[in-house]
């Protein structure tokens, strides 16, 4: 493999005399040829036990990206580690890729070049390979160097992965005149060890590199659990970025700027947006159609939200960006396309509406100190009406506009307006997601219950409920709704209200009739005392945690249950009332009877979407509390028959 | 004559746009989407060259019925995409937009378990905002083997009003036609061209639980007689063809270096049958290499030498298989690969030799006992096979002819779980439990894997969800695996105890306990059609038994229990007992499916055979404090 001392000669840019990366390809030690397992994590199926990376500027402004990564194979499980896939962008140029097995005899097995294969993906490629001779005990290695011309983007480096990770160091290496900035997040990260060396170049004569070293040791690995937006949030990583470049050589010239502050961004995407954002005519004419001036600016801005959202249609993106005149000709465009419109449509009525650049919640939280445009992967509406702030995006038939959909609620975003740029909070909404059921039922003396249930849905739950209604028929969606929580069940009539008006509640009111619902035993009847909103089971089982608990909202539900009793029996026994109250999560169910009637309301909220792990157990046993309390029976018996005094 | 066959579909379809009644009698009122037609043209340029070309306009009416829109073309290093085109027309017919280059996704998506293949996608979707709009799209695609030949397949999920298949230039090589649910003879046949035609077809029945066989209810498969695959000539006369064309991809290639003769040797030395041998080698097999999926053209069919196995330690089936075979034959014991297209797939058409095959395992007929082997399964022992191999017709390549032969099929005896539990009850409501769980078969294989890919406390977490999962909260305390990564003919056992609180449901007066903590049927599982068309399928037939006895609290009294319950059926038995005294309520459920298909005559039979096990599952027997006086 080239050094990149050697690659620094070869563009004749830079002397630099001392080795950069250790050769220590294929150099394995007894010890951990032998090796068997590490006490840090004894059931590992395998161990990183270094990944190395270099990252090199050279004065010609490219990036040059050696990785040697090294693991120890411990079980059969972990001989998936010896299938490899590396990430290209579409200008970056892959060399001396090589990778190598070290059996542990000592015997070496290398990856011959006609088994490396590539991938073409949408944008840039992967290599993909399976390092040959791999087996429990053994070692693997591969490596690999990347030329990149991405200069204002150094992908942030993962120190942790899903394995035990020993040791993860990174080299950058910057020439002197380049300044750079780095933070870390999630785990201590120690600063970085840093050396300069004076370099002789026969053009240049002498000048400085600079060297940082970053290590980090011993890192546990990583894994999955439920509730977890991304596991992003959480890895061991390290964010930089190059700011600029002074010649040294020059000091009066000008520096290089490639970024500095989210004020230049801000700046740049301004200018990027003003061709997209630019009034025009039919821009004007279409949007004063719409929403004439008369109208109050919140029905003008939701009439506009509502034509883009329901008359454009959303296709793939395509790489390049369509002016809103197309896309509104069109009537089609991406979803940052239409978002774009709707930006400029709100603009041309006069409303102060402008992009604001996300993270989606899946691609990771927003991180403020690195100002990276690379970070962000979707654009949303921000609009302003007076004191109030809406959020909007147009890509979700069913979404209304007062609610933002849930993978969008990032917490932080980039507001690029007409005069400045700044980052933003976008506030996680409350009680947004509503359930309710009302039911009047009646139970027969053999265990049947015959009933109406009216149920509603809001907010986000709304959302969702109107998609799978899309996605049925009507029928089917009203059957699957009952025949999830009672299995068998008859419907005689139903309706459904509001199914078209997202912004109104959606309504469902059924007969139905329900076999066996209570158990009879001889005199004695048994009747659950909840019904629709029945929690079966808790969906946090697992007894500890290591990551937070996210929701993606909170949510509200409530339920009342009438139930006429069948004529002849008793109550004897009904629930006691019930109440959690507990970090967020409230819950209360109550039940009433006289001598032929019962009443259950049953209501149960989370108003909190954000669960450390300490607080994991009590949300843990509120859930438990919640489902026991929902196990509660009405127990009824027959009256004894009156006999003649 | 391709221009002509253009105008004249062209014209077709005008006709049948404009005369296409709202709801023409296979609609049935409101239907998703329409197929209006569906023409699919296959040219036979020559021997190992066609073109086929598909032709398709859909009326799509709402939300669900987009997804009709979306079109995804294979291509390969044989089969090539050289036209795609399309358009949107309103409801009045009007032009909304054609497809454009930049809507065309290459390579959208890549199957996860296969870490490279020469197999690449086309994608695009055609869709409007407003409902109804019509999508049309053709694509051709060029065959440079006649071993992919496309079959037709005339049926969808939504109707169809007419679909039709033309073989061109028929007369240039020999074919076999096979058909499923359709007549075989065409509607209109010259001397180079044959035409397949129906129209009206009812959408695809669907049902839940259905054999993977029926899923195709209509369908016309092709395969020629003679094909080629790059440089290798192959064959679809009979099975013995067949076999021969894979005889020959893999001639040589069970030959091992020296040094991997010696290790096999060496491995085998104190074995005393071949029995012995074949197990030793086989987990040889599992220990020493990993399965991967590279498929590449021809390799795709052609396996990688057993030396290069050796070298490499990975491969897919076949390679994997290669590598079985010459270990054995190195030994002196024969065996043969065995091509097989899995069970949820389908069942083999023994009358149609073809490209039916998807996948590569074993055979091993030893003297007393035949062995199959699955290698690329590492839980499993010599001789057993994962459900998706079992009862398939499989394809034995011998040396000069093939065998089809049914693979075995395990019972409800073989593939059980056994759980004993004891608890303790305070009146509070926490129950201490300890107890045992163990499998056997294909309940054991998919332990296993759970158990295996969840480790340290993801295990513990692991175990305790499948045992709480019908319980408010449970906290594994200890936990002890025996038989998890060896000795794979020995029943898994697996040792735990711990608590869970708000066990049952309490009142003032009363405690309602579900001893029936591991296996309920859930109300969902029972289906709900009240008619049948097709068996109920299951991967395969098993035992669950499961006894457990917890001591009730002092003071409390058996108010009622569920009545006892043994149903018998020509498919299964289900069986509860109980029984409370010294303060200790003891509970034994027996559950049995012994067909993994149950017949549609079976079907009501079944449904209440479900209905009542959930009945019984849910039940809790109710304790009630004793009153003082």
């Amino acid at each position: 493999m080239r050094s990149i001392t050697a690659q620094i000669l070869v563009l004749g840019l830079l002397f630099y005399a001392s080795p950069l990366l250790a050769q220590e390809w294929g150099d394995v030690s007894e010890e951990i040829l032998g090796m068997t397992g590490i006490p840090e994590d004894s059931e590992a199926d395998a161990v990183i036990l270094f990944d190395k990376g270099t990252i090199a500027i050279t004065l010609r402004f490219e990036l040059v990206i050696q990785r040697h990564t090294r693991i120890k194979i411990l079980t059969e499980r972990g001989l998936k580690y010896g299938d490899v896939s590396i990430y290209l962008g579409s200008d970056d140029e892959i060399d001396e890729l090589r990778a190598q097995t070290i059996l542990s005899n000592g015997k070496k097995i290398t990856l011959s070049k006609k088994d490396i294969f590539t991938k073409k993906r949408r944008s840039g490629s992967e290599k993909v390979f399976a390092i040959p001779g791999v087996e429990v005990g053994a070692v693997i290695e591969y490596a690999y160097e990347i030329t990149s011309r991405r200069l204002t983007f150094l992908a942030p480096w993962q120190f942790q992965h899903g394995v035990f990770t020993k040791l993860s160091e990174l080299i950058l290496i910057i020439p002197e005149g380049f300044d750079y900035r780095a933070f870390a997040s999630n785990a201590y990260v120690p600063d970085p060890h840093r050396e300069s060396f004076q370099i002789a170049d026969p053009q240049m004569g002498t000048s400085f590199v600079g060297r940082f070293v970053w290590r980090v040791e011993n890192l546990p690995a990583l894994k999955r659990e439920p509730y977890i937006t991304t596991l992003k949030n959480y890895w061991a990583t390290l964010f930089f970025q190059i700011v600029s470049y002074r010649n040294p050589k020059d000091t009066m010239a000008d520096p290089v700027i490639f970024i500095k502050t989210w004020d230049d961004l801000a700046e740049t995407l301004q200018k990027s947006y003003k061709p997209l954002l630019k009034k025009t005519r039919t821009l004007e004419r279409r949007t004063l159609a719409l929403a004439p001036e008369t109208q109050d600016d919140r029905a003008r801005a939701e009439a506009i939200y509502s034509y883009v959202r329901d008359s454009i249609e959303t296709s793939a993106s395509s790489g390049s960006r369509k002016r809103p005149n197309d896309v509104l000709k069109r009537k089609k465009g991406s979803s940052s396309e239409k978002n774009m419109l709707l930006i400029a449509m709100l603009r041309a009525a006069g409303l102060e509406a402008s992009p604001l650049r996300i993270s989606t919640r899946t691609n990771g939280r927003l991180q403020e100190n690195w100002p990276q445009l690379q970070q962000f992967n979707y654009t949303i509406a921000h609009l302003s009406i007076d004191d109030d702030v809406y959020f909007l995006d147009t890509n979700d038939s069913q979404c209304p506009f007062v609610l933002l959909p849930p993978r969008f609620l990032s917490g932080k975003g980039f507001l690029i307006g007409e005069e400045e740029g700044k980052i933003v909070e976008i506030p996680m909404p409350k009680d947004t997601s509503t359930s309710r059921a009302n039911t009047q039922a009646k139970l027969t003396e053999n265990g049947d219950l015959v009933c109406q249930t009216t149920l509603q849905f809001e907010g986000y739950r709304g959302i969702s409920e109107r998609k799978d209604l899309d996605e049925e028929k009507p029928g089917k969606y009203v059957k699957e709704i009952l025949e999830n929580r009672f299995g068998d069940v008859t419907i005689d009539t139903f309706q459904i209200a509001q199914d078209k008006d997202v912004d109104m509640p959606l309504e469902v009111k059924i007969d139905y009739r329900v076999q066996n619902y209570a158990q009879v035993a001889g005199d004695m009847v048994y009747c659950p005392s909840s019904l629709i909103h029945q929690r079966q089971s808790n969906p946090f089982k697992n007894e500890k945690r290591l990551f937070p608990v996210e929701f993606n909202y909170g949510f509200v539900s409530e339920e009342i249950v009438d139930l006429t009793l069948p004529e002849g029996f008793e109550v004897v026994e009904i629930p006691e009332v019930q109440k959690v109250t507990s970090l967020g999560v409230r819950f209360q169910s109550d039940c009433q009877a006289d001598s032929n009637r019962a009443r259950l309301q049953r209501t149960f909220s989370v108003n909190r979407v954000y669960y450390t792990p300490a607080q994991y157990s009590r949300l843990r046993n509120a859930y438990a509390k919640i489902v026991s309390a929902d196990q509660g029976q009405i127990v009824l018996r027959r009256r004894p028959l009156k006999t003649e005094e | 004559m391709r221009t002509i066959s253009f105008i004249r579909s062209a014209l077709v379809v005008l006709l049948i746009v404009a005369h296409v009644p709202a709801d023409a009698d296979c609609v049935g009122g409101d239907v998703d989407a329409v197929i209006v037609l569906d023409e699919n043209e296959f040219i036979v340029r020559g021997k190992n060259k066609a073109t086929y070309r598909k032709h398709r306009i859909i009326k799509i009416n709402t939300e669900a019925g987009r997804k009709y829109g979306q079109v995804v073309v294979r291509e390969n290093r044989y089969i090539k995409c050289t036209h795609i085109s399309g358009k949107i027309l309103d409801a009045e017919g009007k032009l909304i937009r054609k497809l454009g280059k930049g809507d065309i996704q290459k390579n959208p998506y890549f199957p996860e378990y296969i870490l490279y293949q020469d197999t690449k996608y086309q994608a695009f979707e055609l869709k409007a905002n407003t409902f109804p709009y019509t999508v049309e799209y053709t694509y051709e695609q060029e065959y440079e083997s006649l071993f992919f030949w496309p079959s037709w397949s005339p049926q969808a999920d939504i109707p169809v009003l007419q679909s039709t298949y033309t073989v061109v230039g028929h007369d240039k090589i020999d074919y076999r036609t096979h058909a499923v649910g359709v007549t075989a003879s065409p509607v209109m046949e010259k001397t180079s061209e044959r035409k397949w035609q129906l129209t009206h077809i009812k959408p695809r029945a669907r049902e839940q639980s259905m054999p993977p066989e029926d899923r195709i209810q209509m369908r016309l498969f092709f395969a020629p007689v003679a094909f080629k695959i790059g440089k290798s000539p192959g064959s679809f006369a009979s099975w013995d063809a067949v076999a021969k064309w894979y005889g020959v991809l893999a001639d040589g290639r069970y030959d091992l270096p020296q040094t991997a003769v010696e290790k096999v040797r060496e491995l085998v030395s104190e074995a005393s049958s071949d029995r012995q041998k074949v197990e030793i080698l086989y987990r040889y097999l599992q220990d020493h290499t990993r399965y991967v999926a590279i498929e590449l053209g021809i390799g795709a069919w052609q396996p990688y030498s057993a030396e290069w196995v050796f070298k490499n330690k990975y491969g897919d089936c076949k390679d994997l298989s290669t590598f079985m075979v010459a270990m054995l034959k190195a030994c002196g014991i024969s065996a043969y690969p065995t091509l097989i297209g899995t069970r949820d797939r389908g069942v083999l058409i023994r009358e149609f030799p073809s490209n039916q095959f998807n996948h590569c395992i074993t055979f091993v007929p030893l003297q007393r006992d035949t062995l199959w082997l699955e290698c690329t399964a590492d839980l499993i022992a010599a001789g057993e096979l994962p459900s998706a191999d079992e009862g398939c017709d499989v394809l034995v390549v011998k040396e000069n002819a093939g065998e089809i032969v049914r693979t075995p099929e395990s019972t409800s005896a073989d593939n059980r779980q056994i759980s004993t539990i004891k608890g303790h009850l305070t009146a509070s409501g926490k129950l201490t439990f300890s107890g045992q769980l163990s499998g056997t078969g294909n309940i054991a294989t998919r332990l296993r894997h759970s158990l295996r890919d969840n480790k340290g406390e993801d295990r513990k977490r692991y175990l305790g969800r499948k045992l709480g999962r019908y319980l408010p909260v449970l906290d594994l305390a200890t936990y002890e695996i025996d038989h998890l990564l060896q000795n794979f003919d020995q029943p898994l056992e697996v040792r735990v105890s711990g608590t869970s609180g708000k066990f049952g449901a309490r009142s003032a007066k009363r405690l309602f306990v579900n001893p029936n903590i591991l296996n309920r049927v859930r109300p969902g599982s029972v289906p709900r059609a009240k008619k049948r068309q097709f068996s109920v399928y299951y991967s395969y037939p098993y035992t669950y038994i499961d006894t457990l006895s917890i001591d009730i609290p002092e003071g409390y009294v058996l108010e009622t229990a569920p009545e006892p319950v043994v149903i018998t059926t020509p498919f299964g038995f289900f069986k509860t007992t109980s029984h409370f005294s010294d303060g200790v309520l003891r509970y034994t459920r027996i559950f049995r499916l012994d067909e993994k298909q149950i017949p549609r005559s079976d079907y009501e039979t079944y449904v209440t055979f479900m209905k009542d096990i959930v009945k019984n599952d849910q039940a809790p027997y109710v304790f009630v404090a004793e009153t003082k006086r």
